[in-house]
């Protein structure tokens, strides 16, 4: 809205007289009209008037009403008479009757109504103009798309130095010389720059287009909102339209790569799973996530439907996270959900269907010909025996069996044993090759103005990976967001948000349950062997999963509900000054319950029929409820035009308490039903309870002078349920600063160049309660025994852990220097952060303690960390004429990179095998290799030059020297691989293990990533549309673990064979294979052998550049689908994570980023885990949809 | 208007101040705080249920992990220390200098007078003792000499930085708590609880490892308080015979009860003193897997243990002209029925079954597999098995009662009746005499027994032989050899079965072929064997006949040094008082 008044106002009655004393009259309307808060009318009025000029209508409302109006003479005074009649009208009755036609509106505020004059959209002038003599002054306005002037924008005459810039109104006057045409040419930060051409005029209107990203938008920030212009802090903010399509389960997901800092791993493709979520790297040993607010409410992100968010906000550093305190430690990330707005009913609906398949190869080796003799030559290497023992003949007709040219078989033996001659392909027996998802979400919004509402759901349905049962996962989602504007000072809203989970996952084995991808799927499936025998399940030597799996008995079912409830209320009992309120209860319950029961197969080389597992139901029962209050105020004054103040005053306290129920019956009357009453052996009855909570006051102060120069400063006093009251308070401030430096009038001269240039500085310190309830109480363990009586675990209390003397808050500082730039008339932004962050006071055990103490060392607040990292991000955005249709396109690249240092650790001997003062986290130490030996007999000449080579070379040759039973193999054969003795010590070894003397071992990688980056690109042409966000990591070191990388090295009778491997086994007739050759089964199983070792030959790095996401839209044309009364009609077709490239030589049977997702950024402890990738594969996804708004 | 928000206002303002102050003051409500505990029997009952699980597992039989391993088993994989390459651990608080049960044992003996049932804090005071009696001795066995401390360490006490008490005082201190055990523990019959019983027969067991550990380790200058031990050692285990409490367990015949005994499901209290109880619904063990997968365990029992069964006329199997040149059929005829209890004879059948079972040698290292205590054949996967461990029984009492009484010179052969030759009725063996065991001491055991001397030297070495005979694989022989000073009989090479040459065997005397050994080729294996080895893989001694030698490295037992475990490098380094032991 634009006020285009001069002039004075006349105040008419009731309207109190001091308002003008206070503040200046344009400021005044501003917030008026921004506010565009509506009262509601009271009281009702009876008029009858005919060609009465306006100003009688207004008296007369005045005289009936509580209303006064606020106008000017000039405004009424070229507006025709008036004629109107009604009878028990309300004022706006009156008013819309009064004005239809006219060129006046109104607005109402505080019972006052303001009269304007209409600007629908400001009409912009500068295509048709008028040109007088020269040299002339040309004046001009400078406004936005809403109308609001733009000040401080930039109007050069183009080919000149003439130029000059807007002030507070948006105006400018500048002076020309030529009497030819004018171009003009007007920038201002977060706008496109227009070029205007002049030949007549001298009073123009010229409007501005924003920026995509422009600085105006509104970011969300704690508990309010800023322009993004005034941000002093570090803070990303992306909207809906970048994550809303998309065909995931949850946002989480959606996020990689989009917010540099925002780190998101996904450890499996399980559609179940959670991936870790991370801001900025380490913060402490003793882990700990971001804060997720979920409008402004503690919630779990992936239980927000997807097409319900409007902004998923990260605020990084400790100044925008201060507000928070101790929660806020570990950065935050707000996330805001679409509401209904006033206006028409809007219902769209998103419908999205699609299939999973690996991104990996998951073509094991089944030919039974192949696997049979590698396998057999995995075991022979090891113990001189093999799974087979076919003869020539049985191998020749294997080959037939797996060439197609004879049926599979068995056949009996004299002994009563069986040979198989199969050809099994267990992968597909055991896994799809496609999962089918489906998406359904649907909303409805719109409102009065009294009343807005936004109400949607959703239903989600995948399958899982696993063939045999169909194991589903569904979603459901309901969400109601209702708006009352009670008064024109009071808004109160209620948030209602319930969310179910449901799942089943299928599996079993003999003594339990097993994991579908856990070692009960994984060994003994040979595929020589047969997965049934007349139609009855074959389980050569395993445990049974496959068995369990086809009697489809033994399952875990999780249910699980979430609702939300927040009720909130906003006052705004008078100007600048505006009081929250939020009350929300969050009652989350959690049924899993686990049916294992007994099962039939046949089993050895008799086929004999067992009949095994365990019959018993367990049933866990978990309700937890939090609730939380928050309550702040907020004041903003302006001193003159120049001065803006902000203060915000509040009070926050969660609390939160939860029990768990389990139970455990044995013995079920029944195989087909699962209820407790069914048992007949009562096993189990536990249940545990936690509590907590936590209660701050906190403020922030902002000031900015001409929006130039920015200070922002917040302070939060914290007190937690965790710590002892003698420290159970914390103080956490912070302090930033903005400087504009671009408006300063030195930078006049590189405008064209550097539009526009922030600088930020950020300093602050956070608090962390990451630390164990009831760390400061004597308490007696409680558990159950595995020692049995009478058939019975007993319960027992165990000592209690040794008392730490004080246990407090874990402090970080965090400095943060940031600059935002903008180029190319702002097309092009670059954003740039420096960040530090200072742990102090981490909570870990103290000095070590000689073992004889029998308990681990009391834990103090005595630890240090420091990470340290950067944040880049460009962004840019344009458009061009293609075929005379505008092609809109944008992208952004962000590239960020940190690293953690312990800077202070209780370890005064440098004992390696805990945390030491210096150690860089991520660190990979291990020894070198020399290569492969290449021939027996370099290899034999190796080993005889140490002393005692079965000791001397037990750390890393062990199995080869002391384990191996095949006498052939018990020695360093030919493509066995070099480990040095580096240290020339005459034994190859960690020392005694301390950074004084680690004997050969060295630092050789990290398994921290560097230098992760995500990019994103979208474009629109006509009804087209496509977007691309991408994301992956510079380099990261993983020691390749696990049984599908290692496969017969890990174990000969592994189930899953990459073909790789075997094809790059090193044999005579391969010399240049960098794996062993085939008979070191079991080198690589476990310590001290010398392909689980961790060493510098086989560290792979695996960096990637993933494409996470593709989209191509078409919008079907208006012209078509508003005949069918349809607004909106679009189809897409999106695929997930669809192109991987690898930058290390990593096999295409591993997964980059699951190999590389052993490392949670949130647990610097896991900074050295070795990841195995012996998990559910991580999915790509190609999915059609389409979306529709009525 | 403005009357109403100012008055919502002042009631925010209330609200936040009127916040009740314990707000954060959450105790836990499902934990218990030290100070509101050890006030009733079932206190004191509930907290000792924690020491149980101190007690071995099935790993006690395990010879893969367990402490069974020695020259009895051979498995796939030797533990280093049969093999002799046990590395000095790292970490703090590892390999066996693990002190976190005593710091429990302790804290409960510091707190639980506070009970005012007498009669309970003399029973769970008696059990706390026991188990303490137990830690230490284990630490005994382990270490030697050992720091002893009967209070809970705070983590500035000065004495984390003492140096290790000596031997002496430590089991000074270890008997005294079992004397204590024996004294207040009721005398109940119970299978998976402790009693005065299960404590008497630890006295008898910790007793005589340290009477002969002081008689055989002279470098310690003991031998003169080792006859205190042994008395102490012989009447404990005269205690728990005179009792009547147990008896052998002798179901089925001699034929039969001894394997049942062990294999079946769950153990009664006949012989049983204490066992461990598995079910299927509370977890397994791992043993059956152990003694059938051809990949892990592959337990094989060795040629010289086999050796020490005697014939089933009581007479020596090594006395037989060309008894080592024996085929497997031939030797495994005529022996104390006890050898095919334990291990697979030609016509093995399984538990509960009556088919006889092919021969198959790939599940063993030695080619003698071992099927003491394995199960029926539903148990026999990766840790499916559920059968009862039995850690203490009454047949030990016997042998410990015998081995004291002779070391100590005062064996009758009244007391041979009465112990060992109880043994032998069981499994309708001939009785054992000690004048004739005296007369001629056995040439084959004395070579492996060189320490033993005097006049009982004869008897000593049967009752040696008939407690490597019964206690086969019950956790028993690393710590005979140990404290009979006999860690060098490790160094003879461990052995399996002989063959005469390449080619068909027959086991099991049926006509059919059942093995064949071949030297890389398998191409004239008979149809129907069913165990093929390529003795390029598996050597013979004498490379194409001898026995099967599965572990060829030589071992090597220093001398003292391997009688004792490495104390981690972390501990000296943190305490300079505490030394290493000889030789690490």
């Amino acid at each position: 809205m634009i006020l285009s008044i001069s002039g004075n106002f006349l105040l008419r009655h009731r309207l109190p007289p001091q308002f003008l004393k206070v503040m200046k009259l344009t400021a005044f309307l501003l917030t008026v009209a921004f506010l565009q808060v509506q009262a509601k009318s009271f009281s009702q009025v009876t008029l009858s008037l005919k060609h009465a000029p306006v100003e009688k209508v207004f008296h007369e409302i005045e005289r009936q009403t509580d209303y006064g109006f606020l106008y000017t003479k000039e405004m009424l005074a070229d507006v025709p008479q008036v004629t109107i009649d009604v009878r028990n009208a309300s004022v706006r009755e009156v008013l819309n009757e009064c004005f239809k036609g006219q060129s006046l509106e109104y607005s109402i505020n505080n019972n006052t109504v303001v009269i304007t004059r209409k600007v629908f959209a400001p009409k912009d002038s500068s295509e048709v103009t008028f040109f007088s003599q020269p040299p002339t002054e040309i004046h001009g306005r400078v406004l936005n798309k809403s109308g609001s002037p733009i000040q401080g924008a930039s109007v050069v005459v183009a080919g000149t130095q003439t130029g000059t810039s807007t002030d507070v109104d948006g105006r400018f006057t500048l002076t020309v010389s030529s009497g030819k045409n004018v171009v003009l040419r007007i920038s201002s930060v977060g706008f496109q720059t227009k070029t205007v051409t002049l030949s007549k005029a001298t009073d123009i209107n010229i409007i501005l287009e924003e920026n995509v990203t422009g600085l105006n938008d509104v970011v969300i920030v704690g508990y309010g909102t800023e322009k993004k212009a005034d941000l002093t802090g570090a803070i990303d903010q992306i909207d809906s339209k970048d994550i809303g399509q998309r065909p995931s389960s949850s946002i989480t997901t959606s996020l990689q790569g989009l917010l540099p800092g925002l780190n998101i791993q996904s450890n499996n493709g399980d559609p179940g799973a959670n991936p870790d979520i991370n801001i900025r790297g380490f913060n402490s040993i003793n882990g700990g996530g971001p804060l997720i607010l979920v409008d402004g409410i503690e919630g779990d992100i992936d239980r927000v439907n997807p097409a319900d968010v409007a902004t998923v906000t990260v605020l990084k550093d400790a100044a925008s996270a201060a507000i928070y305190g101790a929660r806020g430690a570990f950065g935050v990330i707000l996330i805001t959900t679409k509401k209904g707005k006033e206006g028409k009913l809007t219902i769209n609906y998103t419908d999205n269907i699609g299939w999973t398949t690996p991104t990996t190869r998951t073509d094991f080796i089944s030919d039974p010909y192949v696997y049979g003799k590698t396998v057999d030559a995995a075991l022979l290497g090891y113990n001189g025996t093999s799974y087979t023992g076919y003869s020539d003949a049985d191998w020749d007709t294997i080959k037939m069996v797996s060439e197609g040219k004879m049926a599979p078989f068995y056949t009996p033996l004299s002994n009563g044993n069986n040979k198989f001659f199969y050809n099994t392909n267990w992968y597909d027996y055991l896994f799809r090759k496609w999962q089918a998802f489906q998406n359904h979400s649907i909303s409805v919004s719109g409102g009065t103005d009294k009343i807005h509402a936004y109400v949607s759901g959703r239903y989600y349905n995948t399958t899982s990976i696993q063939n045999i049962v169909n194991a589903p996962l569904t979603k459901y989602n309901l969400k109601a967001n209702v708006t009352f504007k009670a008064s024109n000072w009071l808004q109160l809203s209620d948030n209602i948000q319930l969310s179910t989970d449901n799942q089943i996952q299928y599996a079993g084995s003999k003594n339990g349950f097993g994991g579908i991808w856990s070692s009960s799927t994984w060994y003994w499936l040979f595929p020589f062997m047969p997965n049934k025998i007349d139609g009855i399940p074959y389980d050569y030597q395993g445990t049974g999963a496959q068995a369990a799996l086809e009697a489809g008995s033994n399952w875990i079912r999780n249910y699980s509900e979430q609702f939300i409830n927040t009720f909130s209320g906003v006052l705004t009992p008078a100007k600048g000054l505006v009081f929250n309120f939020d009350y929300s209860n969050t009652i989350n319950h959690i049924a899993n319950s686990t049916r294992l029961n007994t099962f039939q197969y046949l089993t050895g080389a008799k086929i004999q029929l067992q009949t095994t597992g365990v019959n018993s139901l367990t049933e866990v029962r978990n309700r937890n409820y939090y609730d939380a209050l928050n309550i702040y105020g907020t004041y903003s004054k302006d001193l003159g035009r120049v001065h803006h103040f902000k203060l915000m005053l509040g009070y926050n306290q969660e609390e939160y308490n939860a029990d768990n129920v389990t139970a455990e019956q044995g013995g079920l009357l029944t195989n087909d039903l699962a209820n407790l009453n069914l048992g007949t052996n009562m096993l189990e009855a536990d249940g545990s309870t936690s509590l907590w909570a936590v209660r701050g006051y906190f403020g922030r102060f902002n000031y900015d002078f001409k929006n130039k120069y920015l200070l922002e400063v917040n302070a939060r006093y914290d007190g937690s349920s965790r710590f002892p009251s003698i420290t159970r308070w914390g103080l956490f401030p912070s302090v930033s600063g903005g400087w504009f430096v671009s408006k300063e009038k030195f930078w006049q001269p590189l405008k064209n160049v550097l539009n526009s240039m922030k600088l930020r500085v950020s300093y602050g310190k956070l608090g962390n309660q990451n630390v164990d309830l009831y760390t400061f109480s004597q308490i007696l363990g409680l558990g159950q025994t595995n020692w049995l009586a009478d058939g019975a675990r007993l319960n027992y209390v165990g000592a209690p852990a040794p008392l730490p003397s004080v246990v407090s808050w874990e402090n970080t500082k965090t400095t943060d220097y940031g600059v935002d730039l903008g180029f190319l008339e702002n097309k092009l932004t670059a954003s740039f952060d420096w960040y530090e962050k200072n742990t102090t006071g981490m909570y870990v055990p103290g000095s070590p303690l000689p073992g004889v103490f029998g308990a681990s060392e009391p834990k103090e607040n005595i630890a240090g960390l420091r990470d340290r990292g950067f944040e880049l991000s460009l962004g840019y955005n344009d458009q061009f004429s293609v075929k005379g249709s505008p092609l809109h396109f944008r992208a952004t690249v962000s590239l960020y990179n940190f690293n953690g240092v312990i800077t202070k650790y209780p370890n005064p001997n440098g004992l390696m095998s805990t945390y030491w003062s210096g150690e860089k986290l991520g660190q990979i130490w291990g020894y070198h290799v020399d290569g492969q030996f290449q021939s027996d007999e370099e290899a034999a000449k190796y080993q005889s030059t140490f002393t005692n080579p079965s000791k001397d070379l037990a750390q890393v040759y062990t199995y080869i020297l002391n384990t191996v039973t095949n006498t052939e193999w018990k020695k360093l054969k030919a493509g066995d691989i070099k480990y040095v003795d580096t240290n020339g010590d005459g034994v190859i070894g960690p020392g005694n293990n301390t950074l004084a003397n680690h004997g050969d071992l060295q630092a050789i990688g990290n398994a921290m990533p560097q230098f992760p980056f995500g990019f994103t690109f979208g474009a629109d042409w006509k009804s087209f549309d496509i977007s691309i966000a991408g994301t992956g990591v510079g380099h990261q070191d993983w020691y390749p673990t696990g049984y599908v990388y290692w496969g017969t090295y890990a174990r000969p009778y592994s189930s899953f064979i990459r073909k790789d491997l075997v094809a790059d086994a090193w044999s005579p007739e391969n010399p240049g294979g960098k794996y062993p050759q085939i008979y070191r089964g079991y080198a690589a199983l476990q310590n001290n052998r010398s392909l689980y070792m961790l060493n510098d030959y086989y560290l792979t790095n695996v960096g990637y550049m993933r494409v996470k996401n593709l989209t191509i839209g078409y919008t079907f044309p208006e012209s078509l689908t508003q005949r069918v009364k349809i607004e909106q009609l679009r189809i897409y077709f999106s695929g997930e994570n669809i192109l991987t490239w690898r930058f290390g030589n990593l096999s295409r049977y591993i997964d980059p980023e699951m190999a590389g997702a052993g490392t949670n950024y949130s647990d610097p402890s896991s900074a050295n885990v070795r990841n195995t990738v012996d998990d559910y594969p991580i999915g790509k996804t190609y999915s059609f949809g389409i979306n529709l708004s009525l | 208007m403005k009357n109403t928000s100012f008055i919502l206002l002042l009631s925010f303002i209330i609200l936040c101040s009127s916040c009740n102050k314990e707000y954060l003051n959450r105790p836990p409500s499902d934990r218990l705080d030290a100070s509101q505990f050890f006030n009733t029997a079932t206190d004191l009952e509930v907290y000792t249920n924690d020491f149980y699980d101190m007690l071995p597992d099935a790993s006690w039989y395990d010879a893969y992990t367990g402490s069974s391993t020695s020259d009895n088993v051979v498995s796939l994989i030797e533990p280093a220390w049969i093999t002799g390459t046990r590395l000095v651990p790292v970490a703090r608080g590892t390999g066996g200098w693990t002190w976190t049960d005593l710091r429990s044992i302790n804290f409960f003996l510091q707190n639980y007078q506070k009970c005012p049932d007498e009669q309970a804090k003399l029973k769970y005071g008696g059990i706390a003792r026991f188990f303490r009696a137990f830690f230490y001795f284990d630490k005994v066995k382990t270490f030697g000499d050992v720091p002893w401390y009967s209070t809970v360490l705070s983590d500035t006490d000065s004495s984390l930085y003492k140096a290790r008490d000596p031997r002496t005082l430590v089991m000074d201190s270890v008997l005294a708590d079992i004397n204590y055990a024996i004294d207040n523990i009721p005398a109940e019959v119970q299978v998976n609880r402790i009693t005065k019983y299960t404590a008497l027969l630890l006295k008898a067991r910790l007793c005589l490892y340290e009477g002969t550990f002081r008689k055989y380790h002279t470098e310690l200058n003991l031998e003169n308080t080792s006859d205190q031990w042994l008395e102490d050692a012989a009447s404990a285990a005269g205690a728990l015979m005179s009792s009547g409490a147990y008896k052998l367990f002798t179901a089925g015949g001699p034929n039969v009860c001894y394997r049942t005994l062990f294999a079946r499901n769950d153990q009664d209290a006949t012989e049983t003193i204490l066992a461990r109880d598995y079910n299927p619904s509370f977890g397994r063990h791992n043993l059956a897997y152990l003694m059938t997968s051809p990949t892990q365990g592959s337990l094989g029992a060795t040629k010289d243990f086999v050796n020490n069964y005697l014939m089933a006329d009581g007479t020596p199997f090594t006395d037989i002209p060309g008894y080592d040149t024996l085929g497997f059929y031939d030797e495994m005829q005529n022996r104390d029925p006890r050898l095919t209890q334990s291990i697979a004879g030609p016509n093995f059948t399984v538990y509960g079954e009556t088919t006889v079972e092919p021969v198959n040698l790939n599940i063993t290292t030695t080619g003698y597999r071992v099927i003491k205590a394995l199960p029926t054949r539903d148990q026999w996967g990766g840790s499916s098995s559920y059968n009862d461990i039995i850690l203490f029984r009454y047949a030990e009492a016997l042998l410990d009662y015998a081995e004291a009484k002779a070391e100590l010179g005062t064996l009758t052969q009244a007391d041979l009746d009465k112990s060992i030759n109880l043994l032998r009725d069981r499994v309708g063996m001939p009785h054992t005499d000690l004048a004739t065991d005296n007369l001629a001491p056995d040439p084959y055991l004395a070579a492996e027994y060189p320490n033993v001397t005097g006049i009982n030297k004869g008897v000593i070495l049967e009752i040696r032989r008939e407690q490597r005979i019964e206690m086969f694989n019950e956790g028993l022989r690393w710590d005979d050899l140990m404290r009979w000073k006999d860690g060098k009989k490790l160094e003879q090479p461990m052995l399996g079965i002989y063959f005469s040459h390449l080619g068909a065997f027959d086991f099991n005397n049926d006509g059919k072929p059942d093995v064949y050994l071949y030297n890389g080729d398998p191409s004239g294996a008979p149809a129907g064997v069913s165990t093929k080895i390529n003795i390029k893989q598996r050597p013979l001694t004498n490379g194409t006949s001898g026995n099967l030698y599965p572990y060829r490295n030589q071992i090597i037992f220093e001398e003292p040094k391997d009688y004792y475990y490495p104390i981690p490098l972390e501990d000296l380094t943190l305490n300079s008082k505490l030394t290493q032991n000889p030789g690490w």
